[in-house]
């Protein structure tokens, strides 16, 4: 409280000793007219008074340290005279303040997005109690970790028989069409969910409610829907008479029963728009027979459970709980028994994620620190020369009698007002650039919020700090380590030079490591896109056909498929075309169990259901073997890394796995592609296609005509079916999106560090030039050539450049050794990618050395002798 | 007269005391205290200038009193002093140990 009052006196500081003074001026006159109403002479009477009260600016002094302690006042007037010191320079004040708020804003940036993405737990009430809840099974899948969901049934039985927990509820993430029609309906994130899900997370509503323990009987399903506040907003436009309203969830009518709080978006990874009941499924997919086993059987897997503990109980107990009712159930309905295992709600603590994450943000964060660094050595350049312009000043108050420690003090604090004002910069970039970049890096509307937070604010005061002293405290001490007499006579100290030449070779070495990363993750990405991936991308077009969900079930989308090709046969636009599950380079994986006959535990290996003349289509060639027919069921085709990882060869055509428990032969092994990624070639097992979803149409060289006639023969087949057209290639640069994001930003940041890198070099040729200009003039006088005079000049600094250049080189071979995963196969030893950076900094370091050296050639011997 | 200011025999720390004892009275500006405080203890207490001002400027940043800028007596621009409920709870405190720190003196002196 007190120090509050301090802190407000402190900004009106120049208001309270004006107060102070005309206060004791009214105590004078006030006084004075005292001793004239008693008779004294007015002229004597003043001065009377002025002898009585005494020295009055000390007594003014006094009453103000009350308010100021000793160090406050010290820090204030440190403060004042380095606002006023860097009013005088704004061309120096700029160029600091801007590279350091672009180093801070960029760390605050990536601290902003990791706190987001990676640390921040679900938008709930008291997430700290709200755990996700995963079963760790027996099978650990090749590469992967075994934890997994758990059934409906046995989520139901856990949140009844726990005692440790308010609840638990089990969900499942859906995509359906919604809309207040048929017609209007727009692809929606759902969620489905057991009855308690908003109770037990304490989510508020904006109108209506959540759902109730009766909506959600798998016997008798019930049509209700809450919708987010945003699908309220932009799909309903914000009816307020919402509750009670229809809305249509992949044509099914469903009626509105609450509108969740704005601020809950849903506990997946990307935004919810609306949530429903589990056993809404139900009326979803009428004609789906495996929905009833999802919703009741015992060994469903799997939907994801998540719970909230109840206070006070510790996250061992619960889980130990959670362990042994999940053993009762598994004992029960004879299964194989599993462990549990909670994690906060936070992305970064899911299992299988944290690997990745930390590694993304350790070399986002070890970029970026770079850069501080680097802005830190340039800052630090830049106040050692203008240190060395207030030498004069320096020295004065050296010799004064101000101690060393009192001008370090005082140079620290202009680091500090600086880097505080650079702070403020910066987290104003923080607020700005996220979601700005977030919003290019991601096609859908991720389910995290970018604000700065709390930590943010810390991270970014703590940076500003940590940043006033790196580049602050080696040239403070620095300006007041010489003979006060050497300053007075303008002599320059060696050992300057020296500093600013570790600090700028140490500019270099950063700038080219920063470089050399970006130059091979850009060559990479290039090398990506040129890639041969092992089948014809170019011309493929790619047909999705969107069914209406509540009328198709497996059967259905047979018979569909069956006329379709009927009608194919006909339309000669339409041909070579094949079937595939999911196109090339999309975003969706299937992986199926998989093991030898011998063996008992399955392994997961992608799978990919594909039509007869999928592989003639894409030029994929047969190792051996046979393509499929389009009579085949229960066979399978393998690509050639498969065969070497299953059957641990070639010959694999004709042997027979257990696929799903069923035995399966392999009619074929086909050449490996990269047609699930373009940076590796994994397992891959083929199916004919089963018709569980509808597959995509790949067609070569379709047209505008071939989409049309595939359209028509759609809609003559069911008037209800959407059908959406594009290039494999469109699929195919949407699949390489994050890794162009990724070389562009590293590429920013490398140009960044170039510029930061050529602002350093020139500070310092300018420097020395200034530093010589003396010489220069005698030399210049004595007959010197120009080509000397730039030698000499050139050769101050060229050994900090060199020296730099070689060490960034050695750094980065190490870092390129971290990065390699990223390069698609570029080496991190690529050549082209180190010379050219060689060639850059040349490039920029004759830049920066130009405008100095131009100066010294022309420098007037006399004036140059005058200088003295 | 020389530049006497606070009587040698005024008790540390009792300075801030009465002058919130003069406040409780009314509002009051820095003179106007010195001069009650004088006129009150006959001539005995003389505040100085040098102790009073940051005396009351330690009161203002306790938040014990308040101040306002208002109209002097002979209508000059002055700054008035103000008794805060917070001022008022200190001073009965204040003065009670006080009084109890005079009796126990007193019990020493009459007994020893």
């Amino acid at each position: 409280m007190s120090l509050l009052r301090r802190l407000q006196r402190l900004f009106r500081l120049g208001g309270v000793e004006s107060e102070l003074a005309e206060e004791m001026e009214f105590h004078r006159a006030m006084k004075t007219r005292e001793l004239v109403e008693r008779g004294l002479p007015e002229s004597e009477a003043a001065g009377v008074v002025a002898r009585e009260m005494g020295n009055m600016t000390t007594a003014r002094e006094d009453a103000r340290g009350v308010w100021l302690p000793p160090w406050m006042e010290g820090l204030w007037r440190d403060s004042e005279y380095a606002l006023r010191s860097l009013r005088k320079q704004p061309g120096f004040a700029v160029v600091a303040i801007g590279t350091l708020a672009a180093a801070i804003g960029l760390n605050t940036s990536v601290f902003t997005v990791f706190g987001a993405v990676a640390l921040r737990p679900w938008a709930v009430r008291e997430p700290g109690r709200v755990v996700n809840v995963y079963a760790l099974g027996s099978h650990v899948p090749v590469g992967g970790n075994s934890a997994m969901g758990f059934s409906i049934a046995e989520a139901r039985f856990l949140d009844a028989a726990s005692q440790t927990f308010e609840g638990l509820f089990a969900m499942r993430h859906w995509t359906v069409a919604l809309g207040p029609t048929e017609t209007s309906a727009q692809p929606s994130s759902a969620i489905l969910v057991t009855a308690n899900y908003f109770r037990v997370l304490g989510i508020e509503f904006e109108r209506g409610r959540g759902f109730l323990a009766d909506e959600d009987k798998a016997g008798t399903p019930q049509a209700v829907v809450v919708l987010s506040y945003t699908s309220w907003q932009n799909r309903f436009g914000g009816d307020s008479e919402i509750i009670g309203r229809t809305a249509h969830l992949d044509g099914v009518p469903f009626t509105v029963v609450g509108v969740a709080s704005r601020d809950f978006t849903g506990t997946e990874t990307l935004r919810t728009d609306l949530w429903a009941p589990l056993s809404a499924s139900k009326l979803l997919r009428p004609l789906d027979s495996s929905i009833g086993d999802m919703l009741e059987k015992a060994d469903y897997c799997c939907s994801s459970v998540a719970g909230r503990i109840r206070k006070g109980v510790p996250q061992a107990q619960a889980g130990a709980e959670l362990e042994v009712l999940s053993h009762r159930f598994s004992a029960e309905h004879s299964r194989e028994a599993n462990g549990v295992l909670l994690t906060s709600t936070a992305m970064f603590s899911r299992p299988g994620r944290k690997g990745d994450t930390t590694a993304a943000f350790a070399l986002m964060f070890a970029a970026v620190f770079l850069i501080l660094l680097l802005a830190c050595a340039n800052v630090g350049n830049l106040l050692i020369a203008r240190s060395a312009a207030r030498r004069r000043e320096i020295a004065t108050r050296l010799s004064i009698g101000a101690s060393r420690s009192r001008i370090v003090r005082q140079l620290l604090t202009e680091s500090m007002v600086m880097g505080a004002v650079a702070g403020l910069a910066g987290l104003a970039i923080a607020y700005v650039l996220p979601p700005f970049v977030m919003a290019r890096a991601m096609d859908e509307p991720a389910n995290f919020r970018l604000e700065p937070d709390r930590a943010v604010l810390a991270f970014s005061l703590g940076l500003s700090v940590l940043a006033s002293v790196l580049f602050g405290l080696a040239p403070a001490l620095h300006a007041t380590r010489v003979s006060v007499t050497a300053l007075l006579k303008e002599q320059a100290p060696g050992s300057r030079l020296r500093l600013r030449s570790l600090l700028l070779g140490t500019q270099i070495a950063l700038s080219v490591v920063l470089l050399v990363a970006a130059g091979l993750m850009m060559r990479g990405v290039r090398n990506a896109a040129n890639r041969d991936p092992g089948f014809s991308v170019g011309n493929i077009d790619v047909i999705s056909f969107e069914l209406p969900a509540n009328s198709y079930n497996t059967a259905r989308i047979r018979a569909l498929l069956a006329g379709l090709s009927e009608a194919m046969q006909q339309t000669p636009s339409l041909h070579p075309y094949g079937l595939a599950r999911s196109a090339p380079f999309a975003n969706s994986h299937w992986f199926t169990g998989i093991r030898m006959r011998a063996e008992t535990n399955d392994r997961m290996v992608e799978t990919q259901e594909v039509g007869a003349e999928y592989f003639s289509l894409l030029g994929i060639p047969l190792v051996c073997g046979r393509g499929f027919s389009p009579s085949d069921r229960g066979v399978i085709l393998i690509n050639e890394t498969a065969a070497r990882s299953l059957l641990g060869g070639l010959n694999a055509c004709g042997k027979t796995v257990t696929v799903r428990n069923e035995v399966r032969q392999i009619v074929g092994v086909v050449k490996d592609t990269y047609s699930v990624k373009i940076d590796a070639i994994t397992p891959l097992m083929y199916e004919p296609i089963s018709g569980m979803d509808m597959p995509r149409l790949l067609v070569r060289q379709a047209g505008s005509a071939g989409f049309q006639a595939a359209t028509a023969i759609a809609k003559r087949l069911d008037p209800r079916i959407q059908v959406r057209g594009e290039h494999l290639s469109a699929q195919f640069a949407r699949h390489l999106g994050p890794a162009r994001t990724a070389s562009a930003l590293a590429a920013m940041l490398g140009l960044l560090a170039l510029m930061l890198a050529s602002v350093g070099m020139f500070g310092v040729f300018a420097y020395v030039v200034r530093q010589r200009t003396q010489e220069i003039g005698i030399r210049m006088a004595l007959g010197a050539k120009p080509g000397q005079i730039l030698k000499l000049i050139l050769g101050a600094s060229s050994r900090s450049v060199l020296g730099g250049l070689a060490v960034g080189i050695v750094l980065s071979g190490v870092v390129s050794r971290l990065i390699e995963r990223l390069l698609y196969g570029v080496s991190g030893f690529d050549p082209i990618s180190y010379l050219s950076v060689c060639l850059i900094l040349g490039a920029a370091a004759l830049a920066a050395t130009w405008v100095p050296a131009r100066r010294a050639v022309r420098v007037e011997p006399l004036q140059a002798l005058r200088y003295e | 007269m020389g530049t006497r200011t606070t009587p040698p025999d005024l008790l540390p720390g009792t300075l801030g005391m009465l002058i919130l004892r003069v406040l409780a009275r009314g509002p009051a500006h820095g003179y106007g205290i010195a001069q009650q405080i004088k006129g009150i203890s006959e001539d005995v207490l003389q505040v100085g200038e040098s102790s009073l001002y940051p005396a009351l400027q330690r009161l203002l940043l306790n938040g014990w009193v308040k101040a306002e800028w208002g109209a002097s007596e002979n209508n000059r621009r002055a700054r008035f002093y103000n008794l805060t409920p917070a001022g008022r709870k200190q001073l009965a405190s204040e003065r009670e140990e006080f009084q109890r720190m005079v009796a126990a003196i007193q019990r020493v002196l009459e007994t020893a």
